[in-house]
């Protein structure tokens, strides 16, 4: 009998603990939604920035202002929507320099209540000469209860628009006059060719270029149909970032920036030395020409290139 | 080989030498449940015998006479006999290979000889039997120990102390990759769990979930693990349990002692080496060990993750940036005479470890481009140095030992990365976002006196003072200084010397402490980035003092030699740290920013704890459950609100209280059906709930079950001593029981396997070991890792070889 003795005393310490239900539907664990505004009011517009819309906007050279457009909802009560914008032309490092000119930036923290809420915000830029380039508009939300928005699942939003000015790089490039050129093609085993030229622009500005890099990467995963970032299997760079590190933490450099003449450098020079031969892989992959000023004024264009 | 006389050499001799440095004791507290001698005149004989639990003898058991550096082995007929004063204690350690170390302590009032008995310890069967039936060392009997040996330690392939342990159920490790791991028990972490080196806490920012523990791996013998409260020994810190890292023995006299050991590991290329020499003249301790490790960017069994809504790539299947490297060195030495004995050791810990791209903010595809350096460590990346210096002194004298621990340490922690805040300018810092360097004095004594045979007190002080100073472009946490002071007695009484049935423990203790934060103001930098001259304070002047009583009573009930209860009932409190109280800051390594409240009470907690062990036969079982009430339970809470610091768009997170409960318990039971034949199996859960939010706590361990087969052949042919095949499996469920804001992780299988085996050549020893782990390169994610936040998977399939090579050198004397 003295054998059974402990059973019972593990047995009383058992059930003394019993499980609190976590399903309590008090329990409210549900983030805030942001979802695709149901009827946008500024169908067209070039200004309009949309919450999961597409993750690039190119905002005309002209333009003054943005205008946000999405839902935001909570089951049960929204409390904050954090707008965040600020440049990115280090990628998403953040790398500091002495800039010549501001990042255009917003901070901006939206009180709310109710359950729901329509994202209709202007945000104007056209107070003063702001870095151009690409720019990151980060959306949170929090509820009530605390349940925030996260990166981990997706539920907060990371878009990127592009700030054009006319005191920016230009990349232009033949046959291109209204910067609408969407593909390139070449040869496979043939060298890339891509005609056109870089300039420095003159405005009340006047900055010199200082960086160039030109890569070839996979920018769609074709087999899921998400977006995707990185595989690069060419790169080459000229002159010297204010942004952009390598993993060391020292800025990237490449060889010197050909001169420029007439304000202007053909891109078949900066080729002329080592031409990069195509290879079939390549196709579909995406050309990306970086232009860096000493104003810290980024150009990007990119092009799908084909490979026959 | 050695210079004891005795009968004949058997294999166990040799092992019992190979083994030395792998199995080891220390004794800082009497035991009295085993027999005793008769004290004669000046000198006389101390005479026993060592048993396996069928009393059959063993021959070739080592015994260490604690204080006064005598080392004997058994006869064939298992006897021993020293001749020593008669006007103190002994502590005697028994070690045979096979069998779980005992201690023992004689006094003069017991009888001659005594008999040790030793239970079998198959590798994994020592925690059953340490948990239930064996000894105590620096816990009261009713607590829940369980003691983790060298060779338990070399069978872990994680790549670090914390992971090492975590194979012992309710064991479990937050880590940020391969390399940093800080130690969990039944749920709690943080500053509720202490990990005391040699009787002194070591202090490292234990705040910090990607901070870990700054101790060399290679460079701990043994380790005793208390689940669950002992504040009431250790202090307020204490309340969640306690790590000690045991010191090693003194070496055996007229010899040096060396070791090498080597690891390579497939997964991350870790290459790791160890080296270390050990001897005792004439008393006279020295003892060095080198440890260095290196290691690439680690596997993992996928090529992309998700994150922010974008597919990312692994390339190579490999973790960009999560390469890193260790160099750590200690030097002790030390004296023991009849009056005991006094060590200091002096040791350096440095860590230099990379963390993924993203860890720091939102991971770009051009970070994560395919670069062939594997080895490099880049930003961000973690840069930590942990001196320590610590001085151990025994006294003994007649039924009484003073044991007083000083310490004194200096950690430092770099964290370095690109500047990832917007509105910061340029400032000297550099790529340096936060240098904290924190210092601590410890001293701590205990007098522990033997009232009769079967009643023991004792007393103990403890006293600390902690500096923190940073630096950096970025502030989380502010410069103080923190004062804490406690007293303790407890007292233990046994109804017999000799296999006691009844065992109770009672104690009660006194802790004070003080913080006085210093003031933050933190400089602002207009839209160019230049710095405006104006500042913003980030904390207050905030001076702090708390003062509250723990205590706790435990009984251990033997009503048999098959059935053994332990119950123990606490309560501890646990003051705010200075970080709890102060910090304001962006925490990158969690994606928050983190607000400390100043008007923060202490915590208290009220805890029982049990535990059942049966054993009979080829059968032991041990199961653990515990339950605990916590009032004013402090953590880190999601405001509904975003941060309004210049530097960041997170939530605002801050301290709370709330009262919350834990429980949940452990379940061990081995099965040896055949003395060469191992089969265990645990089970492990623990819950949570916050009580005024009626929700769990974030990282807490999921339910988990290891199941473990292990074949020994002992050949004693040839070259080869023994081999030893295991393999293993663990099954983890999902947790689902998750805090606001902490995602669910869904459950995983494991797979493990792998082959020891010693040999013998000529007069050298090694031993060579192969293991796998993650055999199925099984894809899944950790819920206490860093890199969890990040989706990014565990590492995947890992091969280990390890290899070790033990020397003697005699001495010519």
């Amino acid at each position: 009998m003295k054998n059974y003795l402990p059973i019972l005393f593990a047995t009383l310490v058992l059930t003394a603990c019993s499980d609190n239900d976590p399903d309590d539907p008090s329990n409210d664990l549900d983030a805030p939604t942001f979802s695709a505004i149901s009827r946008p009011s500024t169908q067209g517009d070039p200004n309009v920035v949309k919450i999961r819309g597409e993750y690039m906007e190119v905002l005309p050279e002209n333009s003054t202002e943005l205008l946000l457009q999405g839902e935001l909802s909570d089951n049960r009560a929204l409390s904050e929507m954090r707008i965040d914008i600020h440049n990115s032309q280090d990628g998403h490092t953040h790398a500091r320099i002495e800039q010549r000119l501001p990042g255009f930036r917003v901070d901006e923290v939206v009180q709310l209540n109710g359950t729901s809420h329509t994202i209709n915000q202007t945000i104007r830029y056209d107070d003063r000469d702001y870095l151009a380039g690409p720019y990151h508009v980060i959306l949170h939300a929090v509820d009530d209860a605390g349940n925030s928005t996260s990166f981990a699942d997706g539920s907060s939003i990371v878009r990127s628009v592009y700030l054009k000015r006319p005191y920016m790089p230009l990349i232009a490039l033949a046959d291109d006059p209204d910067e609408t050129l969407e593909q390139l093609s070449g040869t496979a085993e043939n060298a890339l060719v891509v005609e056109g030229y870089l300039e420095q622009q003159r405005d009340e500005h006047n900055f010199a270029i200082t960086f160039i890099r030109v890569s070839l990467v996979r920018d769609t995963d074709r087999d899921n149909d998400t977006d995707w970032q990185g595989d690069t299997s060419y790169e080459a760079m000229w002159g010297e970032s204010q942004f952009l590190r390598d993993n060391t933490g020292a800025m990237l450099t490449g060889q010197a920036i050909p001169t420029f003449t007439n304000d202007q450098l053909p891109l078949a020079t900066l080729w002329k030395n080592q031409p990069y031969s195509l290879i079939s892989s390549d196709h579909e992959r995406v050309l990306r020409i970086e232009v860096e000023d000493e104003g810290g004024n980024l150009a990007v264009r990119e092009f799908t290139v084909i490979v026959n | 080989m050695h210079r004891y006389t005795q009968t004949k050499y058997t294999n166990r001799h040799f092992f019992c030498i190979l083994i030395r440095s792998n199995i080891i004791a220390y004794n800082y507290f009497l035991i009295f449940f085993l027999s005793p001698f008769i004290s004669l005149a000046q000198t006389f004989s101390l005479q026993g015998q060592v048993v396996d639990e069928d009393l059959q003898a063993i021959a070739g058991a080592q015994i260490e006479l604690l204080n006064s550096a005598q080392l004997q082995f058994t006869t064939s007929e298992g006897f021993f006999t020293f001749t020593v004063p008669n006007d103190t204690l002994y502590t005697l350690t028994v070690r045979s290979l096979g069998y779980i170390e005992q201690r023992v302590t004689v006094s003069p009032t017991t009888r001659n000889p005594i008999q040790v008995r030793l239970l079998p310890s198959a590798k994994i069967l020592a925690e059953v039997q340490i948990d239930g039936i064996a000894t105590r060392s620096t816990s009261t009997p009713s607590q829940v120990v369980t003691t983790v040996t060298r060779s338990d330690l070399d069978q872990s392939t994680g790549g670090s102390f914390v992971d090492a342990l975590s194979p012992v159920a309710g064991i479990n490790a937050i880590n940020t990759g391969v390399g940093i791991a800080k130690p969990v028990i039944r749920g709690m972490s943080y500053n509720r769990i202490m990990v005391n080196d040699q009787g002194v806490k070591q202090e490292g920012q234990q705040w910090g979930s990607d901070h870990g523990l700054d101790i060399d791996q290679f460079d701990v013998q043994q380790v005793e693990i208390i689940k669950g409260p002992a504040s009431l020994r250790y202090g307020s810190d204490a309340m969640g349990g306690v790590i000690n890292i045991l010191p090693a023995p003194f070496p055996e006299a007229g010899q040096i002692q060396t070791e090498v050991k080597g690891i390579y590991q497939y997964n991350n290329n870790l290459r790791g080496l160890s080296a270390a020499a050990e001897g005792n003249q004439q008393g006279w301790l020295y003892r060095l060990r080198y440890s260095h490790q290196d290691f690439d960017n680690y596997r993992v069994p996928a090529d992309r993750f998700t994150y922010a809504g974008f597919e990312l790539p692994i390339y190579d299947e490999r973790l960009r940036n999560t390469a890193g490297q260790e160099r750590n060195f200690a030097f002790s030495t030390g004296l023991k005479r009849a009056w005991g004995q006094s060590t200091v050791k002096i040791s350096r810990f440095h860590q230099r470890v990379g963390l993924f791209p993203g860890a720091v903010g939102i991971p770009s595809g051009y970070q994560l481009q395919r670069y062939d350096q594997q080895h490099s460590i880049g930003l961000p990346r973690q840069d930590n140095t942990h001196w320590k210096v610590l001085w151990n002194t025994q006294y003994g004298w007649d039924r009484s030992i003073l044991e007083v621990d000083v310490g004194y340490q200096q950690n430092r922690r770099l964290e370095e990365s690109l500047p990832h805040t917007q509105n910061v300018g340029q400032t000297v810092d550099g790529t340096v976002a936060h240098d904290l360097r924190l210092r601590t004095y410890s001293l701590n004594a205990r007098l522990i006196q033997e009232m009769s045979s079967q009643w023991m007190v004792t007393y103990g002080v403890q006293g600390q003072r902690m500096q923190n100073n940073y630096g950096g472009f970025e502030f989380l946490i502010p410069a103080f200084t923190t004062w804490q002071g406690g007293g303790f007695a407890l007292v233990e009484y046994a109804d017999s010397p000799v296999n006691p049935r009844w065992q109770f423990n009672a104690g009660l203790r006194f802790d004070g402490g003080q913080h006085d934060v210093l003031e933050h103001q933190q400089p602002l930098y207009d839209e160019l980035l230049q710095p405006t001259g104006e500042f913003e304070q980030r904390n207050a002047d905030l001076t702090r003092q708390f003062a509250d009583v723990s205590g706790s009573v435990g009984v251990q009930w033997q009503p048999s030699s098959t059935w053994q209860i332990k119950l123990n009932l606490g309560t501890s409190f646990r003051m705010p740290t200075a970080i709890e109280l102060a910090s304001n800051g962006v925490h990158h390594g969690t994606f928050r920013h983190e607000l400390g409240n100043p008007d923060l009470q202490s915590e208290r907690g009220y805890q029982l704890d049990y535990a059942l062990t049966y054993q009979k036969g080829k059968l032991s079982s041990t199961f653990t459950p515990f339950v605990a009430y916590y009032d004013q339970y402090i953590y880190l809470a999601p405001t509904s609100s975003f941060s309004r610091l210049p530097s960041g768009s997170q939530l605002t997170w801050e301290f709370r209280q709330a009262d919350a409960t834990f429980w949940g318990g452990e379940w061990v039971t081995t099965y040896q059906p055949d003395p060469a034949l191992n089969i265990q199996a645990s089970l492990e859960y623990v819950a949570n709930y916050n009580l005024d939010f009626q929700l769990p706590l974030p990282l807490t361990p999921p339910f988990s079950a290891l199941g473990e087969v292990t074949y020994q052949i002992v050949t004693q042919q040839g070259w080869l001593q023994s081999l030893e095949l295991h393999g293993d499996v663990r099954w983890v469920a999902d947790q689902n029981r998750v805090d606001r804001n902490e995602r669910a992780t869904p459950g995983y299988t494991l797979l493990g396997g792998g082959v020891s085996s010693e040999w013998v050549v000529g007069n050298t020893f090694f031993n060579v070991m192969v293991q796998v782990d993650n055999a199925l390169n099984t894809q899944y994610l950790h819920h206490l890792s860093r890199y969890r936040l990040l989706n990014l998977p565990e590492p995947g399939r890992n091969v280990v070889v390890t290899l070790r090579v033990p020397l003697s050198i005699p001495l010519n004397s």
